[in-house]
């Protein structure tokens, strides 16, 4: 487990410091890499969540899309539990807090927890101010360097941290990996790296 | 040369106090940053209700019978982070409304922090700056028209309204 503590915080620390360089890792070379720590993330099961979750249509009146598309949809959260080597979606669901598509509650079983973002690159009107979503990497929000940690899992010198599990937000074309508020690995729909568990394995 | 010393301590600190009470100057026009940022906090939310955790199950109460707790991040000084507060809850989050997390202030400017979302009203400072005072004052306005409905509104809120001059 020493090795796999190295070689998540080579990782973390590799992402941080070449982000958007051309020196920066690719999807492929870092599945790779965190496969060999002995925790595989099951996209397709992450994917399965997300459709399971996109006609929970948001029917409040904070939010008011202005794209011209379909209602918002609200986020989802469910506990992710180590098992067998896979991070799993855990069945047992987290307190209810629904009817908000840009926040999900916060998670309190497993070993850490899986969200929706269901609202990506949409845009929409909010107490009379206009507002936009981002996509990708950029829909994990403003918040880097750890201010808002969310679970014991995200603080350096948990256990769980040390082991290299991650949280994981599954937007509609993208599993993200990510704690401390800052995206360790993307892993697109299409990728053919990790879609099959088998194959990051 | 124990006058002259006086007179330049003197000077440094009615300095520094300037350049505090400027660094502290708002829309709120209140002395205290973190006195701004807990009423911005309140005017950006105000028509929100708050989730707290209290034993097994959830609870939604009004964002102003709430206490409002300000911390600086560790990271970025210009940056305070805001939660509610209820004795005897933890909190969620926002429940009904934008979840605001805190505020990056700067050049007299509070911009919301909101994760993914972005405002079109905070693309520039200066639109911003205007946000900010509009905000306040609507709030205000509800406060004034409201007040009689307001029995269970947080101490410090009632508190720097009457000081404000308005409740």
């Amino acid at each position: 487990m020493q090795i796999s503590n190295i070689l998540v915080s080579i990782l973390d620390q590799n992402q941080r410091a070449r982000k958007g360089t051309k020196d920066e890792l690719s999807d492929e070379a870092i599945a790779g890499t965190l496969s060999l720590v002995g925790i595989n993330y099951d996209t397709k099961e992450y994917f399965d969540y997300y459709e399971r979750h996109s006609d929970d249509y948001y029917e409040g009146d904070d939010f008011v899309p202005t794209d011209g598309k379909v209602k918002l949809i609200n986020e989802h959260m469910a506990g992710l539990e180590y098992k067998s080597g896979y991070m799993r979606v855990m069945d047992r669901k987290p307190p209810q807090v629904g009817n908000n598509p840009f926040i999900s509650g916060t998670n309190e079983y497993g070993d850490a927890d899986i969200h929706t973002h269901t609202s990506e690159g949409r845009r929409f009107r909010s107490g009379g101010r206009n507002g936009s979503v981002g996509t990708g990497k950029a829909a994990l929000g403003n918040f880097q360097n750890g201010d808002l940690q969310r679970g014991s899992h995200e603080i350096p010198g948990d256990e769980r941290y040390r082991s290299g599990i991650f949280n994981v937000v599954v937007s509609p074309t993208h599993v993200h990996l990510y704690r401390h508020g800052a995206v360790v690995i993307s892993v697109s729909r299409n990728s053919n790296v990790s879609r099959n568990p088998s194959e990051i394995r | 040369m124990k006058i002259l010393f006086c007179i330049t301590i003197i000077f440094f600190a009615c300095s520094n106090n300037e350049q505090k009470n400027h660094d502290h100057e708002n829309f709120s026009g209140k002395a205290t940053i973190i006195d701004s940022v807990k009423w911005s906090f309140y005017a950006y939310t105000y028509q929100s209700k708050v989730l707290f955790k209290n034993a097994d199950k959830n609870i939604t109460l009004n964002a102003l019978e709430c206490d409002v707790v300000i911390t600086k991040s560790e990271h970025d000084s210009s940056v305070y982070l805001a939660k509610y507060k209820k004795d005897g809850f933890e909190y969620n989050h926002i429940y009904e409304g934008l979840m605001i997390y805190g505020f990056k202030y700067e050049q007299g400017v509070f911009t919301p922090l909101t994760g993914m979302v972005k405002l079109d009203e905070f693309d520039k400072l200066e639109y911003g700056k205007n946000d900010n005072f509009t905000t306040s004052q609507n709030f205000q306005k509800f406060m004034q028209e409201n007040k009689a409905a307001q029995n269970n509104i947080s101490n410090w809120l009632k508190t720097e309204a009457k000081q404000k001059g308005f409740y």
